[in-house]
């Protein structure tokens, strides 16, 4: 069964529709035993990273979600604010703390070029076709962007996949049970559905 | 490099999707869910819904075509995201933060925010702080009132601002916005192609995201404002409401021109948004 973290996150919703859609099941989590009832995670975001942090802080669920997540290696996935609370460091507003799970800091964009920031649009997003959270879609295909931070680091080590925004920058990343997209899949039509799914039957580790 | 997004726009008053034409007259076209499912299978980059409703009156009052009455834009909303994924921006009436996160909750992606900015600026900023700022686009109607000269115009186009578009945009980019949807309301509903000059001079005050509006009557339009400011987004409404597929036909002609838009697709998700 799968979790959906719900912490006042603005899509929420839009990711229950997206699973609704799909037809698979998910448990709202709003408490500690919601976690433990669940195998899969979903921690939707979108927003600013220290409001955000603030706002999952604020629920009491971190303890378990990390003990979850970290110790009893449940499958993760965080989607764009999501993704970047997974790392150590935010700097959006102000200077927070993240989860820490990947390394890295987020930074604000700065695309060559004089491209606008934040990055709005559907842009194509590039992988090498073996992990299973791109299974049946193709190197190149369109997700739907709307971000003016992303993950800065030295190691490109847990990058699963790269977009191009004057730079490139990692679109989505992994270390071991944890997934992170900075796009939005449940605003992506069918690629984004399609990772939804490929996200719900991965198989534990 | 992202894709120009090609975004329909869909006016709703008081229930009833309308044709505009200079901000004056409006035409009513139809029922919203209907015209919504549309677009969602034609793959549009993006939706833009803008209620230009004067009152609180969004009673569809269709029963005739077996559609639910509806009590509010959120619930319009709402039946729009359970059949569409992608991108929503919500505009008109909004005063409040929490005319914001209703919208954002309901299944909104962005808001737009016009009149309300020029009266409290300041819920600009607050609106960015707590949603952040990519969901925050503020819309600008601009009339041109002499030669090369432009001004800002709200309550629907009738107040003058003494303000040049140029000098708001960038007035906005600093209390926080993430992006501009500019509208001319002089080429409104001529269909003769977008204010190149206006559309071009905010592109070029801002180092945000701008979406142009305002006279798309045929896809060569779309190629036109590309060539001459290069708009993140380009947005229309009447040309989708009157041709058959308007969005697969405009995006296969800027894709087989060449102009970096998404690959053309007709309908993918095989999900009835005609309820």
């Amino acid at each position: 069964m799968l979790g959906l973290v719900n912490y006042g996150s603005g899509n929420y919703q839009s990711v229950c529709n997206a699973l609704d859609f799909l037809s698979i099941d998910y448990l709202e989590i709003k408490t500690a035993r919601d976690i433990a009832n669940v195998s899969h995670i979903v921690l939707p975001g979108v927003g600013a990273f220290n409001d955000c942090m603030n706002r999952l802080e604020g629920t009491n669920l971190l303890d378990d979600l990390k003990r979850e997540v970290l110790k009893n290696k449940k499958l993760f996935l965080g989607i764009c604010v999501g993704h970047q609370i997974l790392m150590s460091w935010g700097t959006e507003f102000e200077e927070k703390e993240g989860l820490g799970w990947i390394p890295g800091i987020t930074k604000k964009l700065a695309p060559k070029d004089h491209l606008p920031v934040p990055h709005i649009g559907w842009t194509e997003v590039n992988h090498n076709g073996a992990n299973e959270l791109f299974k049946n879609i193709n190197s190149g295909a369109t997700f739907y962007f709307v971000h003016s931070y992303h993950r800065a680091t030295e190691d490109n080590e847990d990058i699963l996949a790269t977009a191009r925004y004057g730079d490139d920058f990692a679109a989505a990343i992994q270390r071991d049970n944890v997934f992170g997209v900075q796009f939005h899949p449940e605003k992506s039509q069918e690629n984004g559905l399609q990772l939804l799914k490929n996200f719900s039957e991965l198989k534990g580790i | 490099m992202a894709n120009h997004r090609i975004i329909p726009v869909i006016l709703l008053k008081n229930g009833r999707v309308v044709q505009s034409k200079n901000f004056k007259r409006h035409q009513v076209l139809g029922n919203p869910s209907s015209i919504v499912g549309r677009f969602s299978n034609w793959n549009a980059d993006e939706l833009i819904y803008l209620d230009i409703s004067r009152d609180q009156n969004y009673d569809l009052n269709r029963d005739d075509l077996n559609f639910e009455n509806r009590g509010s834009i959120l619930e319009i909303i709402n039946d729009f995201s359970k059949c569409s994924f992608m991108p929503l921006t919500i505009g008109g009436g909004i005063k409040t933060i929490k005319d914001v996160e209703d919208r954002l909750r309901a299944g909104a992606d962005k808001v737009t925010i016009n009149t309300e900015a020029y009266n409290r600026p300041q819920l600009i900023s607050d609106c960015a702080r707590i949603c952040g700022s990519q969901c925050i686009v503020v819309s600008i109607d601009a009339k041109k009132v002499k030669p090369k000269t432009w001004e800002v115009f709200v309550d629907f186009g009738k107040k003058a601002t003494g303000i040049t578009p140029e000098d708001w945009a960038k007035k906005m980019e600093d209390m926080g916005a993430g992006e501009i949807l500019i509208n001319s309301i002089d080429r409104d509903g001529q269909g003769k192609g977008y204010d190149l000059e206006l559309i071009n001079n905010v592109v070029k005050a801002i180092n945000l995201p701008v979406v142009a509006m305002g006279g798309a009557g045929a896809p060569e339009h779309f190629a036109e404002i590309i060539d001459y400011a290069s708009p993140s987004g380009i947005a229309a409404s009447n040309i989708f409401q009157y041709t058959e597929n308007a969005v697969f036909e405009i995006n296969s002609y800027l894709h087989k021109s060449g102009y970096n838009v998404r690959q053309p697709k007709i309908k993918s998700i095989t999900h009835s948004g005609d309820r």
